[in-house]
């Protein structure tokens, strides 16, 4: 039932599973083919009424009906040309408000689907993606035609790859997004139930939909189609989407008591070596004009936000979540749209994954930006986590054209507090150690003190 | 919690009355390309009348509240609005 895509497509690697259609990218754009078997589905989606509502309140991506730009398979039906996203971030890389938006989303999509006489027939967390600050649905065809009585085939999923890992996160540790790398298709629940603490299930929700619901799926584990399901009337089911999203709404984390998130507020910092150094990163920017940016080690993102003035686009990464999730709620305060919060680990990033490491791409090979900003980052690498300097440099190199760094010297107070527990094993860790190590990969194009501190601005440009 | 246990008190008589009645086979099923798991399809609809009796109560506390001239906070959220 697959269609086999000919081979002038090259669809991306995640687009295999749903017969439906496929996504492939052709000339550096992104397309959708609709099959025949999804005609009908298509169809109502269109004529129902809920693809306009859905766009209009900005919760589903447009797409434009295209010429195939290949020699058409013969499953093809149509080729849809959607809004394209110049970058897609993964769950793992999302913080905690940003997981339990898209899970509202879903939920929202669902219960407006119903009231078209629609539904969703897949609810993976890797349909939505951030591209202005807020949640969006990509996937245009997860819409089928509801028929009243069916139960919802996207359950288990949602629950698996929303209700489980926020429920962990919330309840037991926010590092635990992290499992969502190894279970691609969302944490198994008698898995997230064994993890939760007894206190969690108080909470009817978490009790019903995810320990209730593990349990029965262990029971029929290995079964086929089920036997007689009971149906699921159209009220049955708003009750059961309904209070998933309540479910959903009760569960909180609060963003402290990890190492970066007060940083700004014991800054070692002079206002004045705060003030130089935001004016050079500004007139750098200017300068080189990006796009689009990337901001690595970003903390709250103080940085970014001067980036997003000067470019269309920001991807503002730092290790810390309760970084990230400060950074996200100011994009939702302030209804930002041009800055995306991630969660990165840069000694160890998102590697490929899924089916031949194909289907969830490597951090590296989604690299798009124009400007790489790596400030008060080079001493956390190079010292907490012994990466040597031209290893670093190297690395940066495959990021982006242009880069704005910061060099902390040995004696900067921060760096000292680094070495205070262990022996000083950089001596190549020095000002004429970096600019060696990274004039091999870049070519320095200016250098500032900033005043105030011994620490030294650069803006670098990559050898080609 | 509590107020989950009273509620089903009074909901668990019609439910025993909708579960003699709701046992028809739905027919024909289109199967999806996604594996729904057998499990979660057999409890679906025994965790929906669950949760319906939360929905109930919500809005059962919902109006007391109203009565008693208690102001609910409204849903101020702009990413998750109630879409009447």
């Amino acid at each position: 039932m697959t269609s086999t895509p000919t081979m002038s497509e090259q669809p991306v690697g995640a687009s295999f599973r749903d017969p439906s259609g496929f996504v492939f990218e052709h000339e550096g754009q992104i397309y959708r083919q609709v099959n025949s078997c999804y005609a009908s589905d298509y169809a109502a989606l269109m004529s129902s009424g809920l693809y306009e509502e859905l766009v209009s309140k900005q919760l589903l991506v447009s797409h434009e009906e295209v010429e195939p730009p290949t020699r058409a398979c013969p499953e093809h039906h149509l080729t849809l040309r959607p809004m394209q996203i110049p970058f897609i971030s993964y769950p793992y890389e999302w913080c905690f408000g940003q997981l339990k938006d898209a899970a509202l989303l879903t939920l929202r999509l669902q219960r407006l689907a119903l009231r078209h006489d629609m539904s969703l027939k897949d609810a993976t967390a890797y349909n939505i993606q951030f591209p202005s600050g807020r949640p969006i649905m990509i996937d245009t065809l997860s819409f089928e035609r509801y028929e009243e009585g069916r139960p919802w085939v996207a359950y288990r999923q949602f629950c698996q790859h929303f209700l489980a890992p926020l429920a962990l996160m919330a309840k037991r540790d926010v590092r635990l997004l992290g499992l969502l790398r190894v279970h691609l298709d969302g944490i198994p629940l008698d898995l997230a139930t064994g993890l939760l603490p007894w206190r969690s299930f108080l909470n009817r929700g978490l009790l019903l939909h995810l320990r209730l619901h593990a349990r029965y799926q262990s029971r029929h584990e290995g079964e086929g189609a089920p036997a007689r399901p009971r149906p699921l009337s159209k009220q049955a089911f708003t009750n059961l989407i309904e209070d998933l999203r309540a479910t959903v709404r009760k569960l909180e984390w609060t963003p402290h008591g990890t190492e970066w998130a007060e940083y700004t507020s014991g800054d070692s910092y002079e206002t004045q070596a705060l003030e130089h150094k935001q004016t050079l990163v500004r007139g750098h920017l200017k300068d080189i004009g990006p796009t689009s940016a990337w901001d690595l080690g970003a903390n709250t993102g103080v940085y970014s936000r001067i980036a997003a003035d000067l470019c269309e686009r920001v991807v503002s990464f730092d290790i810390d979540p309760a970084c990230v999730e400060r950074n996200y709620r100011e994009v939702r305060q302030a209804k930002e749209e041009r800055i995306l919060p991630q969660w990165l680990d840069l000694v160890n990033p998102s590697p490929g994954l899924g089916w031949a490491h194909n289907e969830r791409d490597s951090l590296a090979s989604r690299a798009e930006a124009d400007v790489v900003l790596a400030l008060a980052l080079i001493h956390h690498i190079a010292i907490s986590n012994n990466v040597p300097l031209p290893k670093i440099a190297a690395f940066l190199a495959t990021l982006a054209p242009h880069l704005v760094i910061e060099f902390i010297p040995k004696g900067d107070p921060k760096v000292a507090t680094l070495l205070a527990t262990r022996e000083d094993v950089f001596p190549g860790y020095s000002r004429e150690g970096f600019e060696a190590a990274f004039g091999s990969c870049f070519e320095i194009v200016s250098t500032h003190a900033i005043s105030g501190s011994d620490r030294i601005l650069y803006r670098m440009h990559r050898r080609s | 919690m509590v107020r989950f246990a009273l509620v089903a008190l009074f909901v668990t008589l019609p439910l025993a009355a909708w579960g003699a009645i709701g046992s028809e086979d739905p027919g024909q099923m289109r199967l999806a390309y996604l594996d729904p798991g057998s499990g979660s399809f057999v409890v679906q609809a025994l965790i929906a009348a669950l949760a319906g009796i939360g929905v109930t109560t919500r809005l059962y506390w919902t109006k007391i509240k109203s009565m008693l001239g208690i102001a609910t906070p409204a849903n101020d959220d702009d990413l998750d609005p109630d879409d009447e």
